[in-house]
């Protein structure tokens, strides 16, 4: 009967401890609390590349398979489990003897990107800039699709000692909890 | 006869606590199809001058293709902040280690990042709230469009030292 009272009291000690342990970490490190929201924030985006070709001065050309301004959107789709917001940065466009400034006007060496915010893509209302995210889309619910399009205009001059080798650039989509 | 009964009896009640206790410390990250994402949208840290901590991150690919990210810290727009809250100084980013800022995972798969926390004794930015974001970038050399996303961490620093 005694090895069964024993038997019993470790038992009781083992699920002590085992409970315990959670408890005593909560009570380490007290001075730096945290509190996590545990949410899932994620998108993704059907069209990933976007090859322009040659362009000529002032050229306008539309983020679609052939350029021009279609129905042929990008489709971005809230795939996490919480409301978010979608924000879009640029680069400057790299390669070749001279650099393509981002800017919100196109000028010599210089182009510009805008993108829209109606889900449909008429207007084209987001300047897209390298220093800082601008809203393209907000309080996109989970599961929610956004069809979302830009718009490229080439430098108004290209230096005639460039090399016309091939240039590029890269746009960024950030989702975060709304 | 009893005796092995009883016996048996607590080995099974052991087993089922070890279970159940197990259970509840387990991590049940959730998966995702495609894409990739992160389970913490949000964080409050209240810190105090001596204080550290360590924040998990947690970033799940999708079942879809390994992907490589980059992790950095990041600055909110300072017209998204919440009402009371600065822009996170970024002379104080020394306060947050990151362990890996890069880093590839397979389909399928997620790792958790351990951040230390660690806030100076003799720290000066005392009594304010401030919004940090920590961006996860997967990167791709052929996409012109790539995808991040950030956890919003809400960090209120008070005047009491350890």
């Amino acid at each position: 009967m005694k090895k069964i009272q024993r038997l019993g009291l470790s038992l009781v000690i083992v699920v002590a401890l085992l409970l315990a342990v959670p408890l005593a970490t909560m009570a380490d490190n007290p001075t730096v609390a945290i509190t996590v929201t545990a949410e899932v924030v994620a998108i993704t985006n059907s069209k990933a590349t976007w090859a322009i070709g040659n362009v000529a001065v002032d050229a306008v050309v539309y983020f679609s398979t052939d350029g021009t301004q279609d129905d042929d959107w990008s489709q971005i789709t809230n795939t996490g489990s919480v409301a978010c917001d979608v924000e879009i940065q640029g680069t400057d466009i790299e390669g070749g003897d001279y650099d393509w400034v981002l800017a919100p006007a196109a000028a010599s060496e210089t182009y510009s990107l805008f993108a829209n915010t109606q889900g449909a893509p008429t207007v084209y209302d987001v300047g897209v800039n390298s220093s800082s995210y601008n809203d393209i889309t907000t309080d996109l619910a989970a599961d929610a699709t956004f069809d979302w399009s830009m718009k490229f205009t080439a430098p108004s001059a290209f230096n005639a000692a460039d090399d016309g080798n091939e240039k590029s650039a890269t746009v960024t989509l950030v989702a975060s909890k709304h | 006869m009893k005796k092995k009964i009883l016996i048996g009896v607590m080995v099974v009640a052991l087993a089922a606590a070890g279970y159940f206790i197990a259970d509840h410390l387990k991590v049940h990250v959730p998966q995702l199809e495609q894409g990739f994402g992160i389970w913490e949208s949000e964080m409050s840290i209240v810190a105090n001058p001596g204080g550290t901590n360590v924040a998990t991150l947690t970033i799940i690919n999708g079942r879809d293709q390994d992907r490589s990210f980059y992790i950095t810290l990041e600055q909110p727009n300072p017209n998204k902040v919440p009402y009371g809250y600065d822009v996170f100084p970024q002379e104080c980013y020394g306060w947050f280690t990151m362990p890996e800022t890069a880093i590839d995972i397979t389909a399928g798969h997620y790792h958790q990042l351990q951040i230390p926390i660690s806030v100076p004794y003799n720290a000066t930015y005392l009594n304010r709230n401030a919004e940090l974001r920590v961006q996860v970038t997967a990167f791709d050399a052929t996409g012109l469009v790539q995808l991040a996303v950030q956890s919003r961490w809400y960090i209120v620093v008070t005047e009491t030292r350890e």
